[in-house]
This record gives C-alpha cells, structure tokens and sequence, in this order.
C-alpha cells in the first residue's frame, strides 16, 4: 500500500497544477495583451490628465456619474451571471447556464444602450472626439471598450448555443471557460475606465 | 492542450521562410534608423515637415530604399506562412490564399508609398507645401492602412485556432495571438480622426503601441518558422544520404515530381 501511495503522488500534482489556468491557456495570450494594451491607454490618460486637469474637470461635469454607476452595477451583474452559468455548467444544470448567459447578453445590450444614450448626449453639447483631449480619449477609449462588449456579448452567444447541447465537442468545456474570462475582462475594464472619466478629478 | 509537433516541411522552404522574415526585420529596422522615421515626421505644418527633408538627405534615401527592400520580404513571408497554413484541413487552402494576398498588398504599400518618400528626397526645391502631401500620404498609408496586416493577421488566427490535427501548423497560442494582433490594427482607424495627441500615426498608440503589437507578430512567426526549420533539418540527417544507392534516388526523383505538381 505504502508503494502504491508514494507512485500515485506525482501523477496527480502535475493534474492539479494544469487545472489552475481557467479555459484555454492560449486565450490567456489574447487576455493579456488586451489588458496590456488597455492599461497602457490608462497610463496615456492619466499622464494626459495632469497637464490638461482644466479640460478634464470641464469634460466630467458633462457625464452623468449615475449613469456610469448603472453601468458599472450593469456589468458587475453580468459577470456575477457569467459565474452562476460556471457553477450551473459544473452541476450539470445546462438549461440554467443558457439562462444565466442569456440574461448575461442581456446586460451587455443594456450597457450599451446607456453608453448610446451617453454619447447622444455629448454630441447634443456639441463636443465630439476632436474637442479636446478629454473627449478624444473619451470616445476612443469608452469606443474601444464598447467594442469589446460587443465581442463578449457575441461570444458568450456562440458559447451559449454549445452549453445546451451539453459542451459536446473536445475543446467545448475550455472554450466555455475562455469565453467566460473574456467577460470577465471587460468587466474589469470598465471598472477601472470608470472612475477615470467619471470620478477622478 | 495539444502538445505542439511541426509537421513535415522540406528543409527548403523552411529556410526560405526564415531567411526573408530576418531580412523583413533586418531591413526595415536599419531603414527607420537610418532614415530617422522612429517616430516619422507627424502631421505638422509644411515648413516644420519641410525642414526634415532637406538634412541629411542622402541617409535617409539609404533608410527608405532599405525599408522597401525589407518591405519587399512581405512577399517570401507570407508565402512561407502561407506554405504552412494550407495543410489546415478543410479552411486551409482558403485561409492560405488570402493570407498571401494580403502579403502581397502589404508589399505594394511599402513600394508605392517608399517612392513617394524617395521622390521627396529627390527634389529638394520643392514648395513646402509638397513635402507636406507627400509625408501625409506616405505616412497614413504606412500606419494608417491597418488592413492588409490585420488581414493576414486574421486569416491565420482563424487557419490555426480550425485546425484539428495533432500535428498543427502553429501552436493555438499563436493563433490567439493573431487574433489580438488583428484586433489591435483597429486603432489604426483612429489617425485620419487626429492631427494631434496619441492617435496620430506618429503618435505613443498608434506608432509605438500598434507597431510592437504589429512586428511582435512577425518575430513570433519567425521563431515558429524556425523550430519548423530546425526540426525539417533533423529528421533529414537522421534519415539515410539520398545518394547511396541508385534506387533510393529514383524514389526521391519521383517524390519531388510529385510534391511539385500536387
């Protein structure tokens, strides 16, 4: 017996260490570069914002900080959904999944009809992406991440249609949790998009 | 995760591919030092862009013709990727043509548009304002242009994540990777909108952030044409002289007829 333990012991290690990276590890490549590529353009802002703190001011008394807060509790929502789906997926509760991503999607359709709105808004004041640096970073950032919702919204709707059939092929399962950590990026962007433009002043 | 083991390549082309994606980066790197475009001449006014075509003219044209020449590479490049992607079962043959055309586009933009330059050092008598239009439209088709790399870029994300054999083209990661890369082009949208800040195609995002995304892409598929190689090198010295024996040449005869006109 005392053989057979010690020869079980390094089979099951490496198992417990290939579970610790969630969803697909090349996924993980695109995750990191994205939010690589996202926190660089925080860097850029910030650095612009101290020698422009006037126009920033001026462009924040625009926005509607309630708006981003329902944003932001929009997309906390989705995300804490995106979770409910994994847990479901692990039961075995497919239909429960499908729903949970469905009103996922849900929450990013609602994210963008605000950002809509918001940007409706600025427009009517007349200030588009060439006013000055705030609104330029603005549309192109706030832009840029919308466009991200769109691609997590898509992609959570293509993953959503393999989790009712049960994740049947070899990579479903994987691609599943990757769509997931994608989600959940975005999420993370705007977590930090939002107190840049909204709140820090 | 699949384990990643290159498939069969003669050695020929893997060198082939190797070899013209060092000289892409060889060259293209030497061009911008040379001709001192790290970070080119912005969208400034014409006596401010005036100003940089009139010193040191005869470094600069060396730097942009050896540009050209390192743009030129696109061509063999994109073939050799092109050469691993079309044994992707079932979108591969697709993906591969498109790939390749793509690379024949980026091509084209480096010969046209280095000409332009070069046609900018040629005449240094020109009115200001000419230097103006000819960086312009030079420079917005350089950085500007996203497509034809995000193009490439896509193809061989979408060849490389489809592809289900054991012994892929590229690793997924790669695949993934590409598809960042051609996400990241979109920034690329953004310079016509500028004339100023970190959009423009001189600027901190759209030159040095999209460009290291954007060669980082290369070197990443230069060192996978590398192993590639390497590996097509030692299955051929492990496998017995072709020489030896006349009958053993007569095989090889006929199999190189045959990968020819497959």
């Amino acid at each position: 017996m005392i053989t057979q333990s010690s020869q079980a012991a390094p089979t099951i290690a490496p198992q417990r260490a290939a579970k610790r990276v969630p969803g697909e590890p090349g996924v993980w490549v695109f995750i990191l570069v994205e939010m690589a590529i996202f926190t660089t353009l925080f860097g850029v802002i910030v650095w612009s914002r101290a020698g422009n703190s006037r126009i920033f001011a001026e462009g924040q008394a625009v926005l509607s900080p309630p708006l981003g807060l329902f944003n932001t509790i929009v997309l906390i929502v989705g995300s804490v959904l995106v979770v409910n789906a994994i847990t479901a997926v692990g039961i075995g509760q497919l239909q429960r999944a499908s729903r949970s991503l469905t009103a996922a999607m849900a929450c990013g359709g609602i994210f963008a009809a605000v950002k809509a709105v918001e940007y409706h808004n600025a427009l009517h004041h007349g200030l588009f992406i060439h006013t000055n640096a705030y609104w330029m970073f603005f549309f192109a950032v706030t832009g840029a991440h919308l466009l991200h919702v769109f691609v997590g919204v898509s992609v959570l709707g293509l993953i959503r249609g393999r989790v009712r059939c049960g994740l049947p092929g070899p990579r479903d399962r994987q691609l599943f949790m990757s769509a997931t950590c994608y989600w959940h990026m975005v999420d993370l962007l705007w977590l930090v998009l939002f107190p840049l433009f909204y709140l820090v002043n | 995760m699949t384990t990643y083991r290159a498939p069969h390549t003669p050695a020929a082309v893997g060198f082939f591919g190797v070899a013209s994606g060092t000289a892409l980066l060889t060259f293209i790197g030497l061009g911008f030092l040379l001709a001192r475009v790290l970070p080119p001449p912005g969208p400034y006014s014409a006596s401010v862009t005036a100003a940089y075509y009139h010193s040191d003219i005869d470094v600069k044209r060396l730097g942009v013709i050896l540009i050209i020449v390192g743009g030129t590479m696109f061509l063999p490049f994109g073939a050799a990727v092109a050469d691993r992607l079309r044994h992707v079962e079932g979108i591969g043959p697709v993906a591969a043509i498109t790939e390749f055309g793509a690379a024949v586009i980026s091509a084209a933009l480096m010969m046209v548009f280095g000409s332009m330059l070069l046609v900018a050092f040629l005449r240094p008598d020109m009115p200001d304002s000419s230097y103006q239009l000819l960086n312009h439209m030079t420079w917005l088709a350089w950085v500007g242009l996203w497509q034809p790399g995000a193009l490439q870029a896509a193809t061989t994300a979408w060849a490389v994540l489809g592809d289900p054999s054991p012994t892929p083209a590229f690793p997924r990661w790669v695949g993934w990777y590409s598809l960042c890369m051609a996400f990241g082009s979109l920034t690329g949208s953004l310079i016509p909108f500028f004339t100023f800040g970190p959009f423009t195609w001189n600027g901190f995002i759209s030159f040095w952030i999209a460009g290291a995304i954007f060669f980082a892409w290369y070197i990443i598929l230069l060192v996978q044409l590398a192993k590639n190689y390497r590996h097509a090198r030692a299955q051929r010295t492990t496998q017995p002289p072709r020489s030896e024996h006349l009958h053993d040449r007569a095989a090889d005869t006929v199999a190189g007829v045959m990968e020819a006109t497959r």
